[in-house]
């Protein structure tokens, strides 16, 4: 969890530059959505899913998504899968998570992206998104940092790093 | 792949976007199509076009239920269009007035989304994402990103409806 929140407000000292300095604002939703994105991850894992603890992101993505993905003869695909996670586990920030999402892979479509007179439209926006999913992540993980004396449930199977 | 294009569009409520022969990802899968062919399982060949077209057929009628539900929360949408990603796997861009895209309004958009994609989910994967239209969009982009398919409904070329 250390390493996805260290992720996390890499990202997020990357988008407050840019944001205080009202530069590159492609780039600043780009590192909000990044930083959200690990912000989650942080309060995410470890995650239960169907009985089994997963630990991480990648242990998450290739002993559950991909085999799934295989059986049911469809492509497997890293954003999908938070997307789905996120629509289950915290349905509260699903609307802000899509929405930092759509912005920054859907922002090089506007022909006009270096000249918008709306900007600071974008930016409040992604601002306002992000805040709000920080600001429930760190519920969350302090939450997890509470429960973290505890140990695993007895019948929850984990599996081992690969 | 223009055979499978030509079909879809020939038979469904999405229209050709783009004249020009593209990749896109579903090559590989229509790919195999063809080794199929060769290998003389014609029969599988269109087994797997006919469930293609059943999902995009499928599709074109979520876009109709989203459409109507977005203009009942006054976000009305500009654009419609449709990645093959694979047989079993689709993208829909959907265009937002700008103004709307960047508003509240949108968490009801994707409320709505969320709850058809998950009614697909035990067919095929449906994925929606929303793009802020401010009418300088770069289609010439959007096509090289594999949106080859445009709906009916906002085809301004479209000469038969």
């Amino acid at each position: 969890m250390t390493s996805l929140l260290n992720h996390a407000k890499h990202h997020e000292i990357a988008f407050e530059h840019l944001l205080q300095n009202n530069q590159c604002y492609g780039w600043s939703i780009i590192a909000a959505f990044y930083s959200s994105l690990k912000y989650i991850e942080s309060a995410l894992y470890p995650v239960e899913i169907e009985g089994v603890a997963y630990k991480s992101p990648a242990q998450y993505y290739n002993n559950y998504v991909v085999p799934k993905a295989k059986e049911e003869n469809r492509i497997a695909n890293r954003h999908h899968a938070l997307i789905d996670l996120v629509s289950t586990k915290f349905p509260e920030i699903i609307a802000d998570y899509r929405a930092l999402f759509d912005m920054s892979l859907n922002i090089r479509y506007n022909s006009d992206m270096f000249n918008k007179q709306n900007k600071a439209k974008y930016t409040d926006i992604a601002h306002k998104r992000f805040r709000a999913i920080k600001e429930f992540c760190e519920v969350k993980i302090a939450e997890k940092t509470a429960e973290s004396g505890s140990s695993s449930p007895e019948n929850l199977s984990t599996v081992s790093e690969a | 792949m223009a055979e499978i294009i030509e079909k879809i569009a020939k038979s469904t409520a999405w229209d050709k976007y783009s004249n020009e022969d593209l990749k896109f990802p579903a090559d590989s899968v229509l790919d195999a199509w063809e080794t199929g062919k060769s290998d003389g399982k014609k029969e599988q060949v269109e087994v797997l076009k006919q469930v293609l077209v059943d999902n995009v057929n499928a599709i074109a009628e979520d876009v109709v239920e989203l459409v109507g539900r977005l203009n009942q929360r006054q976000l009305p949408v500009t654009l419609a269009l449709l990645k093959l990603v694979g047989i079993n796997d689709f993208t829909i861009l959907v265009g937002i007035n700008e103004d709307d895209f960047l508003s509240d309004k949108m968490n009801d958009a994707y409320t709505i989304c969320n709850e058809i994609e998950l009614s697909r989910r035990h067919k095929f994967t449906l994925r929606f994402t929303f793009v802020g239209d401010d009418g300088n969009l770069d289609l010439d982009e959007i096509k090289a990103d594999s949106y080859l398919l445009i709906h009916k409904l906002f085809n301004k070329n479209d000469q038969s409806s």
